[in-house]
């Protein structure tokens, strides 16, 4: 039962910082663009800035995501990608 | 195997012969020849039913999946038109084609475009899932739609009707015959020797020339598996590439470059592919740079290739036995003639630069309700004028200039004119000129705009004004707000300095 507010609190700073990393990168740092359930798909960001999120989060998370990986249940909108990031860290421990 | 006289006869024979074949497989599932056939006879009572005749334009709006291939060739094998359209086009692109072709219906094919759904939604099309088809948007009857006269000849009539966006900034719908797409699938496939072992990587839009008659007819002609993608992205395709062991990749220069910004980001210096045997590059031109890159990075040749919608679209491609060090765009296509015209309106002389002229079997029927436009790119003896400036060594071709302002942005053809009757058409803005941009395997599209002198608009409420009337392709990847025009004496715009100031500055990052 202790686990679980650790993993949200882990959750939860990820996803700030994936949103930080998005706003700034590919929305011209204009937060009111994102959609309020924070989608990644459309127009937010193309293949090639999936690219680059990616690279992010190997760089700042210390993980590796395989191509393979990169699909939408991943990264869909940004809190499931703060899960999948959650899970690749939990997983190193 | 018998004479084909439609596009979707393609089918028939690999249904009857190798029905359980795959032909088309994406994500969500496949079809073997036999329920490919079936999903096409389907299809045709469904459009019947809805009230399609021979001679109706039906509109497909959507990107590569399979409902939007059954459709298609339901509709051909109809001899209805169908009339193709990107999903990814703005609002305003997708009504003026719809109202330009005054079309019976128009479907929307849901499945994997939400830009199909937003499309279907805002024209109030009732949704119904489709046994096989998955979600289709049904647009409502147009009552008023008046068929088109059936050619007597049936390879003669119209098996698809494209939309370029013209010099005028209006679009012109190029009529494309059954005749010209089977020649250009049969002889693509022949060219590269397409068999029904092989898998064909299906990204290129089926909604444009190059994805309908040479990947899309290309591999079903030959009896090949098409894998379908409605858009790239490159660690999808690598693991696509690999899993499914594709064995023809044809994409664009600017697919290419993704293919090589995705092995510097993960640190790749080698793709290697072992079932992969052709790779090819078409819709924009290839420079070196790319070619070389992806040559290394595949171990491979990167092949190239040169068309135009008008003309089905191939009219040059390299050929696998004799690859290319250059940037040439190769042999003529087999069976097409073409001709360089010099400045003097004379044949151009061996290795001389001319405006490059072409005919065959591949040169369009016309641009739909539009005689003359038509007769101004193809003349009385049938040759279509490229406005592409070419020289031709030792029987290969070398494309060195446009005569047009045509801007191919990611393989898709942007014209300036579409771009600033947009910008124009902002209140605060005096004028604007749109020129091309080069970088690395792509061409740009920049905006210089005049506002009024008052104005306090900036350049980013410009480029968000401008992406709800342009499709993301034709949006300037940079708006320059200017004083002042430089014009001539006599007032007009002088692009040619404009493109000089366009390589000087560069997007702020």
């Amino acid at each position: 039962m202790m686990a679980e507010p650790t993993q949200s609190i882990q959750t939860t700073e990820i996803e700030r910082e994936v949103r930080e990393f998005v706003v700034k990168h590919f929305l011209s740092g204009r937060a009111d663009k994102l959609r309020d359930d924070g989608s990644l798909m459309g127009d937010v960001i193309d293949s090639m800035g999936v690219l680059e999120l990616v690279t992010f989060l190997q760089d700042r998370f210390k993980i590796t995501v395989e191509d393979e990986e990169v699909v939408p249940a991943n990264l869909e909108n940004i809190n499931r990608l703060a899960v999948f990031v959650a899970k690749k860290l939990d997983a190193k421990v | 195997m018998a004479a084909l006289m439609r596009i979707s006869d393609v089918v028939k024979h690999w249904a009857e012969h190798s029905p359980d074949s795959p032909a088309l497989v994406e994500s969500s599932g496949a079809w073997t020849y036999h329920q490919l056939a079936s999903a096409i006879s389907d299809t045709q009572s469904w459009l019947r039913g809805l009230g399609v005749r021979p001679g109706d334009r039906v509109v497909i709006v959507g990107e590569n999946c399979r409902s939007f291939i059954a459709i298609l060739l339901a509709a051909a094998a109809l001899d209805a038109w169908p009339v193709l359209v990107n999903a990814r086009l703005s609002n305003r692109e997708i009504d003026e084609i719809q109202n330009h072709c005054r079309a019976r219906r128009v479907l929307y094919t849901i499945s994997v475009s939400t830009h199909a759904a937003d499309h279907a939604k805002r024209h109030g099309a009732v949704v119904e899932e489709r046994e096989g088809l998955g979600a289709v948007g049904i647009g409502p009857l147009n009552d008023e739609a008046v068929p088109e006269c059936l050619d007597s000849n049936v390879v003669d009539r119209v098996a698809a009707l494209i939309y370029t966006s013209g010099t005028t900034g209006l679009p012109k719908g190029v009529m494309l015959s059954h005749r010209n797409l089977l020649f250009m699938a049969e002889g693509s496939a022949k060219v590269r020797s397409v068999r029904p072992q092989d898998r064909v990587y299906g990204v290129l839009p089926m909604s444009h020339a190059v994805g309908l008659s040479v990947v899309l007819l290309g591999s079903l002609v030959a009896g090949a598996s098409l894998y379908l993608t409605p858009r790239f992205d490159p660690m999808t395709a690598r693991v696509t590439l690999e899993k499914d062991q594709i064995t023809l990749l044809l994409g664009t220069p600017a697919i290419f470059n993704q293919l090589l910004r995705y092995a510097t980001l993960r640190k790749i210096s080698s793709l290697k592919f072992p079932a992969l045997r052709i790779i090819s590059s078409s819709g924009a031109p290839l420079d070196s740079a790319t070619k070389s890159g992806i040559e290394s990075l595949f171990g491979m040749v990167l092949h190239n290739g040169y068309g135009i919608t008008e003309c089905s679209p191939t009219i040059a491609l390299t050929r696998p036995e004799a690859p290319r060090t250059d940037t040439s765009i190769g042999a003529v296509f087999p069976g097409v003639e073409i001709k360089l015209i010099g400045s003097d309106g004379q044949p151009a002389t061996a290795s001389e630069v001319g405006e490059l002229r072409v005919r065959g079997p591949n040169i369009m029927k016309g641009y739909y309700r539009a005689p003359e436009e038509t007769a101004a790119a193809v003349d009385a003896d049938g040759w279509f004028n490229t406005r592409d400036l070419a020289r031709l060594e030792d029987g290969n071709l070398f494309i060195v200039g446009r005569t047009k302002d045509l801007i191919v942005h990611r393989g898709f053809n942007v014209y300036p004119a579409e771009v600033e009757c947009v910008l124009n058409a902002h209140p605060a803005v005096v004028q604007s000129a749109v020129v091309g941009r080069q970088v690395q395997g792509d061409e740009e599209v920049v905006a210089f705009v005049q506002l009024l002198p008052e104005s306090q608009l900036t350049s980013d409420e410009l480029a968000e004004y401008a992406a709800l009337h342009l499709a993301q392709y034709k949006r300037p990847s940079q708006i320059v707000l200017v004083a002042a025009m430089p014009v001539t004496p006599t007032g007009k715009i002088m692009k040619g300095e404009l493109r000089e100031m366009a390589a000087s500055v560069t997007l702020p990052h």
